[in-house]
């Protein structure tokens, strides 16, 4: 199993509990896609999970190790919310580095390949620090899809990205997850989620309140919208 | 232009810098706060003491306060040019901190006033600190009618000469703007700055001169330089004060009609060095020192220095190349990214050599033709050693500065805060080691051990910072 | 290993103080007296200043140490009262998130 996340807790300060026993799983060849109000977690969750936050309670497996291991931590990529690239490298050497730190051989015609279908041609060659918002998510992306990691989990990364370069991101996610590996989505984007999710999960306070394949969610509650309003109604009831 | 906008942009960027400079690294603590607090207060009353001691041994009952006096105004363009470099420097850096302002409802006039205003008040404390010794210590000695000599010989030149150097910033940046070089004003005003400061020292020597003369000769030295002085003499303080303020109402207004309308982002780095490098930690850690504009600042300083000795017959120890180690304290914050970017970690002590050493390698590159130059002026090989010790341990030091004090977002007052309190423990020690009359071997025992506690103290730092950043322990 | 950092941090903090003492009583005897030829003691007897002149016509300054044990007893006592609050805040530290832990 490419993610096992048992039973986890996680509080900031003593008073500030913000996982309660959170436990999900994602099979190979799956993207799972995370939704949630915003402070319900998500971010919180995903740093627990690669080891970015120290665990507190329970335990997580990244295919198959502890996810302190460092055999964990090369099985898996994190495309964080934010876009804090280092500003003094050019695209291609941030993806040089990238690949040194995975110890990967960097292919340059796919990178210029990728920069091509990504709208950036001959643009690797130019400092990150001249990139626009955008820009800086695309060149995480392709990193991604170069180095092809048994997880690989995006947080928010497409905010920003044109409607052009989203759909080729729907193909190339796609492309990663049937060659046997695992996605962990997080975004507010619906309709990608919807074009590309297999199972989704929803994050309510700090609590799981469903995991499920994405077919019974479009029986049962006929979008993922529906899904999500009706346990944010339900969690803010109670 | 709304003057509320004004004061309440120069509220945020105060308020800004304090929770920054306050909220990281040592000085997040409350008790590493109140004792940062109580060794500058310690430093400034010694510093005070010194000062006083020192005049009073020398000066005190004798007629020299006078050219003394004379000899300071003059060469107050000198100094406040000096400050003022390293001010733009500093501030220069500090380029995201107008970023903030950004979504705010003001003008880009009402932005950069702001800016300037807040400038200037940092300006004037460290002022207050620099000079502030030297006025109470005078005063001290001389009684209180002697505020007004200080008032007409220090302060008010050093706040025009602040004021007209300003004008013309805001004027160079426009040029530039119209040059479409603004984007490098990074590189371009601290050059322009240094060929201003290679103009007056020579003058401003020639000057001092002068004035030693005239005093020996007994004949009344006049220069436009002295204005203020001499409008107090003449015809008394209240006219002095009232062309100063006069002639600051003017500057001000030329500062706002100079001002830049447009904001035009600075370019940080500068593609220097092969991509390949890119692939290996070390080779990372030396693209962000070797490509950022200070440290091109930096070497283009060094090389300008060793030229001019080369020209000028100056036969020196290259000291100089300590100008390159200061790049320490952005080493950390700078390469933060490289930490930041993967969850795959490398153990603080891995990190910390990566920042040593791509320093080094930096100083190295640029030791090489200056010390070559220095070998071929005659200067023994045995004199330049030391200068590599210096700048090693200087490395190390800033090195710590940068961890323990990190300038985030470029924020100038860190380094500045960071700075004073390392030259103050540095001067206590190096001046209270030196009363033992050590024997040299023993000497470099002591400092090699010093700086064996300021690697140790650095890694810890780091290590600190990065169970800071995972929530395990409380910043 | 924790223990041992905080003794080479209380170390440390004392060999500043101590010098920081050193340093000012040296400038108290350097400028009590410009007397040339007589010797100034400072610190509790341990700095001792002396300025002397030279066949040359020029003015030698000598300074050194006049007795090591002040010197000794003060980096004690700093020493001693570093490691004290040192050991005062971790209990009060303690103490503080027993307290957090028990609400």
């Amino acid at each position: 199993m490419p993610l096992t996340v048992d039973h986890v807790d996680y509080a900031y300060t003593l008073q500030k509990q913000v996982l309660h026993d959170v436990s999900l799983s994602i099979s190979e060849n799956t993207i799972l896609g995370l939704i949630g109000p915003n402070g319900s977690g998500k971010s919180t969750l995903i740093k627990v999970i690669l080891d970015l936050l120290q665990t507190q309670g329970g335990s997580i497996r990244i295919d198959g190790q502890l996810n302190s291991t460092r055999s964990a931590k090369v099985s898996s990529i994190y495309l964080s919310s934010n876009d804090y690239l280092p500003e003094f490298l050019t695209g291609e050497e941030y993806l040089r580095f990238m690949h040194g730190l995975y110890a990967e051989p960097l292919d340059l015609e796919v990178l210029e390949n990728h920069f091509a279908r990504y709208s950036m041609s001959g643009r690797h060659r130019d400092l990150i620090e001249d990139y626009s918002h955008g820009m800086r998510k695309k060149l995480q992306l392709i990193a991604a899809f170069m180095l092809k990691r048994r997880l690989t989990v995006i947080d928010e990364t497409l905010n920003g990205v044109d409607i052009e370069s989203v759909g080729i991101f729907e193909k190339d996610v796609r492309d990663l997850a049937n060659d046997g590996r695992s996605v962990l989505l997080c975004s507010h984007d619906f309709g990608v989620l919807e074009n590309v999710a297999d199972d989704v999960a929803v994050l309510i306070q700090g609590a799981l309140v469903f995991q499920g394949d994405l077919d019974s969610v479009n029986r049962d509650y006929g979008n993922l919208s529906a899904l999500a309003s009706e346990y944010i109604q339900s969690m803010g009831a109670e | 232009m709304r003057l509320e906008s004004i004061v309440l942009l120069f509220r945020l960027f105060w308020t800004f810098i304090l929770r920054r400079v306050l909220g990281r690294g040592l000085l997040a603590s409350r008790m590493m706060r109140i004792t940062g607090a109580f060794i500058v207060i310690i430093g400034f009353a010694g510093f005070n003491v010194l000062s006083y001691t020192v005049m009073r041994q020398y000066l005190g009952g004798t007629d020299l306060f006078e050219p003394v006096l004379a000899i300071a105004n003059v060469s107050v363009g000198f100094w406040v040019l000096i400050a003022y470099t390293l001010i733009r420097v500093l501030f220069l850096k500090a380029d995201e901190l107008l970023k903030l302002s950004f979504n705010l409802p003001a003008t880009n006039k009402e932005r950069t006033l702001a800016f300037a205003l807040f400038e200037a008040s940092v300006v004037a404390v460290i002022t207050v600190f620099v000079f502030g010794a030297f006025s109470i210590s005078t005063v001290l000695l001389e009684g209180p009618a002697f505020i007004t000599n200080i008032v007409v010989s220090i302060w008010l030149p050093v706040a025009s000469m602040y004021l007209l150097l300003s004008v013309a910033y805001y004027l160079l940046e426009r040029g530039l703007i119209v040059m479409r070089l603004a984007r490098l004003r990074g590189l371009l005003v601290p050059m322009i700055l240094a060929l201003g400061l290679s103009v007056l020292f020579p003058y401003t020597n020639e000057q001092t001169a002068v004035i030693a003369e005239s005093f020996i000769e007994g004949r009344d030295y006049v220069s436009p330089l002295l204005v203020y002085s001499m409008l107090e003499k003449n015809f008394g303080l209240w006219l002095a004060v009232l062309i100063f303020a006069a002639a600051s109402t003017a500057i001000v207004a030329g500062i706002v009609a100079a001002a830049p309308r447009a904001y035009v982002p600075l370019r940080r780095f500068i593609v220097v060095l092969p991509s390949r490098i890119a692939t290996w930690r070390l080779g990372a850690y030396t693209l962000v020192l070797f490509r950022s504009f200070e440290t091109l600042v930096a070497v283009i300083f060094v090389f300008a220095f060793a030229l001019f000795a080369w020209l000028q017959h100056i036969i020196l120890p290259p000291y100089v190349l300590a100008l390159i180690t200061f790049q320490g304290v952005y080493a950390y914050v700078n390469s933060e990214p490289l930490r930041r970017m993967s969850a795959l970690r490398f153990s603080a002590w891995k990190n910390y050599l990566s920042i040593v050493c791509s320093q080094l390698i930096l100083w190295v590159t640029v030791a090489i033709p200056v010390v070559a130059v220095s070998l071929a002026q005659g200067i023994e090989v045995s004199a330049c050693l030391p200068v590599a010790g210096f700048c090693l341990s200087n490395i190390l030091i800033s090195t710590l500065i940068g961890i323990a004090f990190p300038p985030e977002k470029g924020n100038p007052f860190t380094v500045l805060v960071g700075a004073v309190l390392a030259i103050i423990i540095i001067l206590t020690i190096a001046l209270g080691l030196n009363v033992f009359n050590l024997k040299p071997v023993v000497s470099a025992v002591v400092y090699s051990v010093l700086n064996i506690l300021v690697v140790m103290y650095s890694i810890l730092g780091m290590r600190r910072m990065e169970r800071i950043q995972r929530h395990e322990v409380a910043s | 290993m924790k223990w041992l950092l905080r003794i080479i941090t209380a170390v440390s903090i004392s060999f500043v103080i101590t010098m920081a003492l050193v340093v000012a009583g040296f400038i108290m005897a350097m400028f009590s007296t410009m007397d040339v030829g007589v010797r100034k003691f400072g610190l509790f007897g341990a700095i001792f200043f002396e300025a002397h002149d030279q066949p040359s016509g020029a003015t030698a300054l000598e300074i050194g140490i006049a007795d090591g044990t002040p010197i000794a007893v003060i980096f004690c006592v700093a020493f001693l009262f570093c490691l004290a609050v040192t050991v005062v805040l971790e209990k009060l530290k303690l103490h503080k998130k027993q307290l957090l832990q028990a609400r």
